[in-house]
């Protein structure tokens, strides 16, 4: 009997040294890995924020199919994309889907519209050597497109391009991390301020920058 | 008393260039394969890598065991052996990584996933356990085949053997992950650590595995039928391996030897580390980040003093215990030490 089990106990011993880790492993990636991952992806998707410029330039005004149409640009994008993994590795949060749109509206009348679509913004691949990759994490923490948009020149006088208009806008975007997916969404109504930088104009609107 | 060994380096090293040389880089290959993979930044995915990389070689190997009987001194029972005899260093390895993770958070399968990814083809989130299957798959095989490399490589195992040869391994650990690999890229001390000491108990099973499936083998066989007939391994064969009986019987090497060779191993992988780590430290721009586990800052940092200065004692301790190792060496037979014991 004793040296019937003496084998059995041999082989359970090794199997047990052998499996040992690779079940730890897994059961740690179920315990902690993964909602350590969770954990941080969702605070990078709650951290990151939407950011419209406070300045719509104007960039020309075109003749198009006997009117006139004004060219604006803005610049919206979302900030805060970089956010450490599960091991403190610094990451940017992908994103994809970009929708934002906005309208410039002036005393009840709209001034401008936009709408941009991006499929996916620029990030580090991930396979950079170090000191290509930390840049690039930096580099791509806050990222703002130029928006065009687009109005009836006609509308713009004198008082819309030195008062305040309002800008209506929302953004969305589905944002990834790195095992899990948010769709995010914003909305707001802010003031802005119209810089006349067609030429001629630009000049001046760089003195009044400074 | 002493005794020339029928073993003596210059065969050794002779061998090396030989068959046993060749066998054992057959059976490095899956970690040409990751290595492969890391050198090019990932642009050579790992299913390639695995495929041409590591499945031919091996395949080949095995057909060489049928074409070459007799002249290479391995044959297939003699591959069948040190498959499993592989099984252990690996195990070893990453048991030892177990405490790292629950005491300072040093995760030891972050790469898994990306292994896996990279060898299934896998697109989107890293983090499925399909991945970390394919991933702890091939792990496994680097390891074994590590192991494999080890055993072809030597005719006889020694802790000595075993502990160069881990060191060997660290070393190239030690490079290839913080200089091609990014999540490497600024590893705190708690990492170059973990890499010595996992690589350590590598050492320890590459030199137990053949004592404790001799030991296994022994309990199996003969205690059960009392026959020597039924074991698995024939006469002339030890534990160590199918070794020739004159070869085998009078080659001890001296414990003092064994434990002054070792620490002067480990003393010039030291050495080599504390370079690397200045090396790595200084080309690469500082982390603002606390990458890994808990993110504990590297105590050998210490402003003023370079990473450098700490290879100058290492190296001294290494020469010193060479020539401990030395002063202590003699090839004893295995029947006088038990005597002197």
């Amino acid at each position: 009997m004793r040296h019937a089990l003496v084998p059995i106990a041999i082989v359970a011993i090794l199997i047990l040294i052998y499996i040992g880790p690779f079940v730890f492993v897994f059961a740690r990636t179920e315990t902690w890995t993964f909602p350590r991952i969770d954990e941080r992806d969702a605070g990078a998707f709650d951290k990151v924020e939407p950011s419209v410029s406070q300045v719509v330039n104007l960039e020309k005004i075109q003749s198009v199919g006997g009117g006139q149409e004004a060219n604006y640009s803005l610049s919206a994008g979302v900030l805060h994309r970089k956010f450490l993994d599960w091991i403190g590795f610094p990451l940017v949060l992908e994103v994809n889907d970009f929708n934002f749109k906005a309208s410039g509206i002036y005393q009840g009348r709209i001034l401008f519209e936009c709408q941009h679509f991006e499929t996916a913004f620029p990030r580090p691949t991930g396979s950079e050597p170090w000191y290509i990759y930390q840049p690039l994490v930096e580099r791509n923490d806050n990222t703002t497109l130029k928006v065009s948009c687009y109005g009836d020149a006609t509308a713009i006088d004198s008082a819309s391009l030195t008062g305040p208009i309002t800008v209506d806008w929302t953004m969305s975007a589905n944002f990834v991390g790195d095992r899990n997916e948010r769709e995010r969404s914003w909305s707001n109504s802010e003031s802005v301020e119209i810089r006349d930088v067609r030429s001629g104009n630009q000049e001046e609107a760089a003195a009044e920058a400074l | 008393m002493k005794l020339m060994s029928t073993y003596s380096v210059k065969d050794q090293v002779k061998e090396w260039f030989g068959y046993r040389g060749l066998y054992a880089a057959f059976f490095f290959a899956p970690m040409a394969a990751l290595s492969v993979h890391f050198f090019t930044y990932t642009a050579v995915p790992l299913s390639a890598g695995t495929f041409y990389l590591t499945l031919l070689p091996i395949l080949l190997a095995v057909m060489l065991t049928a074409l070459l009987p007799g002249k290479s001194g391995i044959y297939p029972k003699t591959l069948g052996i040190y498959g499993i005899w592989a099984l252990l260093a690996y195990s070893l390895y990453d048991w030892v990584r177990v405490p790292m993770n629950l005491i300072f958070g040093v995760p030891f399968w972050d790469h898994w996933f990306d292994w896996g990814a990279s060898a299934i083809g896998s697109t989107g989130t890293l983090f499925t356990y399909q991945n970390l299957t394919a991933g702890t798959i091939q792990h496994i095989l680097q390891g074994w085949g590590f192991a494999m490399s080890y055993y072809l490589l030597v005719r006889r195992v020694t802790f000595l053997g075993a502990t160069v040869f881990a060191m060997f391994m660290t070393v190239f650990y030690w490079v290839t992950f913080p200089v091609f690999v990014l999540t490497d890229a600024m590893p705190p001390f708690i990492w170059w650590f973990q890499a010595w000491m996992a690589h350590v108990a590598f050492a320890a099973g590459l030199w137990f595995a053949p004592k404790v499936f001799g030991w296994a083998y022994s309990k199996i066989y003969y205690d059960r039928a009392r026959r020597t007939e039924t074991s698995p391994l024939k006469g002339g064969e030890s534990s160590n391996g199918p070794l020739k009986e004159e070869e085998a019987s009078n080659y001890q090497r001296n414990w003092k030897t064994t434990m002054f060779g070792v620490l002067a191993a480990n003393a010039f992988t030291l050495m080599i580390g504390f370079i690397l780590f200045g090396v790595v430290v200084s080309s690469q721009p500082p982390s603002i980040y606390p990458v890994f586990g808990y993110g504990k800052p590297p105590p050998v940092l210490i402003p003023g003093v370079d990473s450098y200065y700490y290879a100058i004692p290492a190296a001294v301790i290494g020469f010193v215990f060479v020539y401990l190792a030395l002063r202590y060496r003699r090839v004893v037979p295995v029947s006088g030490l038990k005597e002197q014991r």
